[in-house]
C-alpha cells in the first residue's frame, strides 16, 4: 500500500466519472421518479415524504454535477 | 374449513446471524486499512477502501432481498454501521486537514441529532422499526462520497460546506415526523 494504484490523470478522470456521472443519472432518475409521484395522495405522510426526497434527490445530484464541472475548470 | 381458514401464518423470525448483516459488519473490516492509508499519505487506496465500505453498504439490502432475510433489526444495523463508518471517516480526514473541521463537526452533531430523533421515533412506535427516509437516504450516499471528495482532493471546500444547510434542511424534515407526526400503525 505504497504505491499509487493509477496514474494522477486516471485517478483524476475517475473521481470526475464517479462523480459528475453518477449525479447526472440520479439527476434524470429522481426528476422521472418526482414526475411520477405527482399523482399521489399528498395527505398520506409517506407519500409527502417521497415526494420531497425526490426533489432533495435532484438538488443533490445537481449539486455533483456542478462540483464535477468545477474541478474540470468548466465552472 | 372455517378454523382452518382463521389460522393465520405466524410472523417469520429472522436471526440476526444472517448473510447481510454480515455484508454489513464487513465494512467495519475496511476502516483500519482506510486509516492506515490516510496516516501514510495515500489518497488513492483511502479512496478504495472507502469506495469498498460504500459498495458493500449498497450490497447488503440486495443480499436480504436475494436469502430472504430483511429485518428491523438488520435496517437498524444498517443505520448504525452508516453512522459509525461514516463517521469515523470524517474524523480520520478532518484530522489529517484532508477536509475543514467546521463542516464535519456540524455533520456529526446533526447526524447525532438524527440518531436520537430515530430512537424517540422508535420509542413512540412501540416496536423496533426504521425509519425510512427518502431524503435521508440520499443524503447519506452523499456522505460516502464526502470523505471521498477528502481523499482525492476533489473541490473539497465547495462539496463540505455546500452539504451543511442541505443536511440541516433535511434533519428539520425528519424531525417534524419523528417527533411530531404520529407513527405509522398509531391509533389517533
Amino acid at each position: 500500500m505504497t504505491d499509487p494504484i493509477v496514474s494522477a490523470t486516471t485517478f483524476k478522470w475517475f473521481l470526475i466519472l464517479i462523480t459528475g456521472g453518477v449525479s447526472a443519472l440520479w439527476f434524470v432518475y429522481d426528476v422521472v421518479n418526482l414526475i411520477r409521484s405527482r399523482h399521489l395522495d399528498r395527505s398520506v405522510g409517506m407519500n409527502r415524504d417521497k415526494q420531497f426526497g425526490y426533489a432533495m434527490g435532484i438538488v443533490i445530484a445537481s449539486v455533483g454535477v456542478i462540483g464535477a464541472l468545477k474541478f474540470q475548470g468548466v465552472i | 374449513m372455517e378454523a382452518a381458514a382463521q389460522v393465520t401464518t405466524p410472523p417469520r423470525v429472522v436471526s440476526p446471524w444472517n448473510p447481510a448483516n454480515a455484508v454489513t459488519a464487513s465494512r467495519f473490516i475496511t476502516l483500519p486499512f482506510f486509516f492506515i492509508a490516510v496516516a501514510h499519505g495515500e489518497h488513492q487506496w483511502a479512496t478504495l477502501w472507502m469506495g469498498i465500505c460504500g459498495v458493500l453498504d449498497k450490497l447488503d439490502g440486495a443480499v436480504a432481498k436475494l436469502f430472504n432475510c430483511k429485518s428491523a433489526f438488520g435496517e437498524l444495523f444498517d443505520a448504525i454501521a452508516d453512522g459509525a463508518c461514516y463517521g469515523f471517516g470524517l474524523i480520520v480526514v478532518a484530522a489529517y486537514g484532508w477536509a475543514p473541521w467546521i463542516p464535519v463537526i456540524s455533520i456529526i452533531f446533526l447526524g447525532l441529532a438524527n440518531t436520537a430523533m430515530r430512537a424517540v421515533y422508535v420509542k413512540r412506535a412501540g416496536r423496533t422499526t426504521n425509519y425510512k427516509s427518502y431524503a435521508m437516504e440520499r443524503l447519506v450516499a452523499y456522505t460516502g462520497y464526502l470523505i471521498g471528495f477528502a481523499t482525492g482532493q476533489f473541490e473539497v471546500t465547495y462539496f463540505y460546506w455546500v452539504f451543511v444547510p442541505l443536511m440541516l434542511v433535511i434533519v428539520l424534515h425528519d424531525a417534524k415526523r419523528m417527533l411530531i407526526d404520529p407513527p405509522p400503525g398509531a391509533t389517533p
